[in-house]
């Protein structure tokens, strides 16, 4: 792997991580209230849909969807959606309402937009990076949201609020890289 | 009307959490906010009423599903009439335009009001639902542009030039500035109910 395909690599997880800096998928991160190790799983399932997707879209769009714009949003969703089955029935889960809010976010169809654009190569690379981003960013969230929520809140500040505060930090801290 | 609709409109942080990317995203300036205030409003009209007319033809088991694709349709939709007619502003909200699509906001509003009493309803509560994000994310939007950029849509203010905070700006801020919103509306949901009680 050479050192610029590396520093894309980097990128996807820290500095343009896609649900901390980009907010792409931050539903899924503001709303999961299990534990770091669920989250992580969580998150990983989540990569999991969002790798494949953009490895799909690429092709699609630079050899089909260049002709036809104006179909890309609702392509591309819907080759979201078809991963997220696979993938639910790959981890025998059903898929349900919760698993579609789950995998099918802003991260996901942010990928497929933003790759779709690049080379191939670098594509698959940002792909990996944000996915991996992903998962990290919801494991170490929960982690954060965990430890808070023993702490005294002021009552207006607990739940959302305090969430939000806790992405604050996370977002100042990924912004040293 | 469902329960999960009428849970939307009766808890406004749930919203907020529901529309977070549109709310983070598009509040550095206030007329982005405006503008994708006004999208996430028209999507979840119209995804509502379609979802409402093909209520009876949506399966139990891929129903959520479809409802997915039939938002990312009316997102395209919409996506191709900013396009047309406000390139500009198409142009500034960049890969968020499309992003409408997949928030969970919206994909839960749809996937919910197939189960509404009447086609007025639906609409009423897509317009609660829409314009309380509008609102919510134009005051942060506000905040967030005369912090971060001493203007307000984009008209530059002197005074806040010296008290600038370049980070309002970035992602932090918008957190922040959320966090900040989202507690206000929590205070006051608070008061609402110890009145009422």
């Amino acid at each position: 792997m050479n050192q610029s395909m590396f520093l894309v690599l980097l990128a996807g997880i820290l500095a343009d991580n896609y649900a901390i800096q980009n907010f792409l998928g931050v539903e899924s991160l503001l709303g999961n209230g299990s534990g770091a190790k669920k989250a992580l799983k969580l998150g990983g399932l989540t990569a999991a849909v969002m790798i494949p997707s953009a490895a799909i879209a690429w092709p699609l769009q630079n050899y089909v969807l260049n002709n036809a714009p104006y179909l890309q949003t609702l392509v591309f969703v819907a080759i979201i959606l078809l991963v997220a089955a696979v993938v639910s029935k790959a981890a025998k889960r059903p898929f349900d309402e919760g698993f579609v809010l789950l995998t099918v976010n802003g991260a996901a169809l942010g990928l497929c937009l933003t790759t779709a654009q690049m080379g191939f190569g670098e594509a698959m690379m940002t792909a990996i990076g944000a996915g991996v981003g992903f998962a990290l960013a919801m494991a170490v969230f929960a982690s954060l949201r965990e430890r808070v929520e023993d702490d005294k809140v002021p009552a207006a500040f607990r739940g959302l609020p305090v969430s939000l505060l806790i992405a604050a930090m996370m977002s100042l801290v990924l912004f040293a890289f | 009307m469902t329960e999960k609709t009428s849970i939307l409109q009766k808890d406004p942080l749930l919203l907020l959490l529901l529309g977070a990317c549109p709310a983070l995203a598009a509040t550095a300036d206030v007329r982005a906010a405006l503008g994708m205030g006004i999208m996430v409003l028209a999507v979840l009209l119209l995804s509502g009423i379609i979802a409402f007319a093909l209520r009876g033809r949506l399966s139990q088991g891929a129903g959520f599903a479809t409802c997915v694709i039939i938002v990312a349709g009316c997102a395209s939709v919409m996506q191709m009439l900013l396009a047309a007619f406000l390139p500009a502003f198409y142009n500034q909200l960049g890969i968020y335009a499309a992003i409408v699509a997949v928030i969970a906001l919206t994909g839960r509003f749809a996937g919910g009001v197939k189960e509404a009493e009447s086609m007025g309803q639906a609409v009423k509560t897509a317009l609660t639902i829409g314009l309380y994000l509008l609102v919510v994310m134009v005051i942060v939007a506000a905040v967030r542009e005369v912090l971060g950029f001493a203007s307000i849509a984009g008209v530059s203010l002197d005074f806040f030039e010296s008290y600038k905070i370049s980070a309002m700006g970035k992602a932090p801020g918008a957190y922040i500035a959320l966090a900040m919103a989202a507690a206000v509306v929590a205070a006051c949901g608070s008061k609402k109910e110890k009145e009422g009680k």
